[in-house]
C-alpha cells in the first residue's frame, strides 16, 4: 500500500491547532450565558448582611433604598440626604399608580448600625409606606 | 491576454480566527456582566396602631456585635445553640428584639435567624422598627 503523506500532510493547516481552545470557550461561553443573571449594577457598592432567610425578591413594584456602611443614602440612582428620605420618597410617589402594592426594599451594608436602620424605616413609615423588606445574602449556615 | 485554465482551483479555506475573536468578545462581555449573587428578602412589617397583638411579648437584648443577648435578665451567647433552644422551648409568645448601641445590621439579622433556627414561632422587631 503506498500511502501518500505529502498529502496528508497539506490537508494539515494551522487552523487545526485551535479546535481545542474553540471547544472550550464555547464551553464557557455557553456557561456563563445560561447560568449568568445580568442585571443593572447598584450606583454603590455595598454587602448586604448574611441571612439562611430563603424568600426570594418579589417581581412586584417596588422603590430601592440603598445605604453604605457610611450612611450615604441614594434612592434608585439618585443621591439623597439621610435627613431628606421622607420626602424623596414622596416625590418618587408620584411616578407610581399601584401605592398599596408598592413594597420598598431597603438594601444596606451588613455594617450599618442599627440605629441608622431605624431612622431610616421610621422616615419610609412617615412617607406612608408600611411593606418594607430587608435584603439579604443567602449564607449556607447561621453563623 | 493569456488565461490559465488548467490550473485546478483549490477551494478557499474559511479561517476560524475571526470566529475566536467574536467568541472571545462575547465571553468576555458574559464574564464580566453577569452576577452570581444570590439576593434574599426580609420582611419587615412596620406595626400600624390596628394591629395589636395580645401575646405576651418576651423582650431578647441584644448586646454587642459578638452574639451576646439577653432574655428575661439571663445572658447567653448566641453560639450556645443549646441553651438558647432551651431557653426558648421553655416560653412562649412573642420574642421581641431591641437593640443595644452601636450593634450593626448583621448582628441583628443573625439573632433573627438564631431565633427562628432555635424554635422561635414569632420574632417582632418591635423594639428596633420606629
Amino acid at each position: 500500500m503506498i500511502i501518500d503523506t505529502a498529502k496528508i500532510k497539506r490537508r494539515d493547516n494551522g487552523d487545526d491547532n485551535v479546535i481545542p481552545l474553540i471547544n472550550i470557550v464555547f464551553l464557557m461561553l455557553i456557561f456563563f450565558m445560561v447560568s449568568g443573571q445580568v442585571s443593572k449594577s447598584d450606583v454603590v457598592k455595598t454587602e448586604p448582611p448574611k441571612s439562611v432567610n430563603d424568600t426570594r425578591l418579589s417581581e412586584q413594584d417596588s422603590l430601592d433604598i440603598i445605604v453604605t456602611a457610611e450612611g450615604v443614602a441614594y434612592i434608585g440612582d439618585v443621591p439623597v440626604q439621610i435627613g431628606d428620605i421622607t420626602s424623596a420618597i414622596e416625590k418618587k410617589l408620584i411616578e407610581y399608580v399601584d401605592l398599596d402594592n408598592l413594597s420598598v426594599r431597603i438594601k444596606v451594608d451588613a455594617e450599618l448600625p442599627v440605629t441608622e436602620l431605624r431612622s431610616l424605616l421610621r422616615q419610609v413609615r412617615d412617607a406612608g409606606l408600611v411593606r418594607v423588606s430587608l435584603i439579604t445574602r443567602l449564607s449556607e449556615r447561621a453563623s | 491576454m493569456l488565461l490559465d485554465l488548467d490550473t485546478v482551483r483549490t477551494p478557499a479555506r474559511i479561517s476560524l480566527t475571526p470566529l475566536i475573536d467574536v467568541v472571545f468578545i462575547l465571553l468576555l462581555f458574559f464574564m464580566l456582566s453577569s452576577s452570581f449573587s444570590q439576593w434574599r428578602q426580609l420582611d419587615l412589617p412596620i406595626p400600624t396602631a390596628a394591629k395589636a397583638d395580645a401575646r405576651e411579648v418576651i423582650l431578647v437584648r441584644l448586646l454587642d456585635n459578638d452574639g451576646t443577648i439577653s432574655i428575661d435578665g439571663e445572658q447567653l451567647s448566641l453560639m450556645a445553640g443549646e441553651r438558647l433552644s432551651e431557653v426558648i422551648a421553655a416560653r412562649q409568645g412573642v420574642f421581641g428584639i431591641d437593640v443595644a448601641e452601636g450593634v450593626h445590621t448583621q448582628s441583628l439579622v443573625r439573632l433573627v435567624d438564631a431565633l427562628k433556627l432555635a424554635g422561635a414561632e414569632t420574632v417582632s422587631l418591635g423594639g428596633v422598627l420606629p
